[in-house]
């Protein structure tokens, strides 16, 4: 049964999987699915040990940005 | 932040935690979010911030555990339900007066939002939380998530542009599943493997030439 419907729904699975990478050939694969999501898990954030580093932490993560998105 | 407020959790930094976004002590909301908007500002390249503080006291008040929109409330919300929240949450009171920019040039593709600053503080924080969070297992078991979350400079962009007008109503959920589905890419161990729904494995793809490649349809 290799209608479109079927081709379209398993591309759009795949693309969903591999969100940072893209399409690529040999992706064309069914095998890969989203994790399945946890039923009723609860939980919390971490926390923060050090107060420098969670400073110095954040300033990474701006320049890290910076650097992704300013050519 | 007030110099006293800033003394106190550099005297106390173990009692400070990401949950403090949701905490009763509003100072201590208030701190979490700013340090963390401030240093990624910085680390950015920002040179200019303007906050609209009513707004920003809105978004904060709004950060409640006792209205908590999820099943059996905050106190049974996984990690990603909470990132959500905030990041939804952020979008709908944008606090920020001034959309994104780097050493006041900018930023191409991004700047032309008007909640770009939203999105990158929100998102940043989000990575930041769920790093270290604990997830409760329904088998009693603590797993912690150890690898970050983790995309390319093209999704953070298409997330910026997806994130323009969202909602609590209508995409709460979704974020939450985002936030879930980024973060077993790198943990897979924390996922929920007994059920899967997914295209029976006896399906094959027909590799030939006749289709175009990463497209899908066939000629």
């Amino acid at each position: 049964m290799n209608t479109n419907n079927q081709i379209i729904l398993s591309k759009l699975y795949v693309a969903s999987a591999t969100p940072s990478e893209g399409l690529k050939d040999e992706e064309i694969t069914i095998s890969n699915p989203i994790p399945c999501a946890q039923k009723n898990a609860s939980g919390s954030f971490g926390a923060v040990k050090n107060i420098e580093s969670f400073r110095e932490e954040a300033k990474l993560l701006g320049k890290s940005y910076a650097n992704a998105l300013i050519p | 932040m007030s110099s006293e407020k800033k003394k106190s959790i550099e005297k106390n930094p173990t009692s400070y935690s990401f949950e403090s976004i949701y905490s009763e002590d509003k100072d201590n909301a208030y701190s979490i979010f700013l340090l963390h908007a401030q240093d990624f500002l910085e680390g950015f390249g920002a040179n200019s911030i303007s906050v609209d503080l009513n707004k920003l006291a809105t978004f904060i008040k709004s950060l409640e555990k006792k209205s908590f929109p999820a099943n059996g409330g905050y106190s049974k919300s996984s990690p990603f339900k909470k990132a959500a929240f905030f990041y939804v949450r952020l979008h709908e009171c944008n606090p920020f007066s001034e959309t994104i920019n780097c050493n006041g040039k900018e930023v191409n593709g991004v700047s032309e939002f008007d909640h770009s600053m939203a999105s990158l503080i929100g998102f940043s924080f989000v990575q930041r939380c769920l790093l270290g969070a604990t997830v409760l297992k329904n088998d009693g078991n603590n797993e912690i998530i150890k690898e970050p979350i983790a995309v390319s400079d093209h999704y953070l962009k298409d997330l910026i542009e997806a994130s323009r007008g969202i909602t609590m109503e209508k995409h709460f959920r979704t974020y939450s599943l985002l936030f879930e589905s980024l973060c077993y890419i790198k943990n897979s161990n924390i996922s929920y493997k007994d059920k899967e729904v997914k295209i029976e494995e006896k399906y094959e793809w027909e590799k030939s030439e006749r289709m175009y490649p990463g497209l899908g349809v066939f000629y």
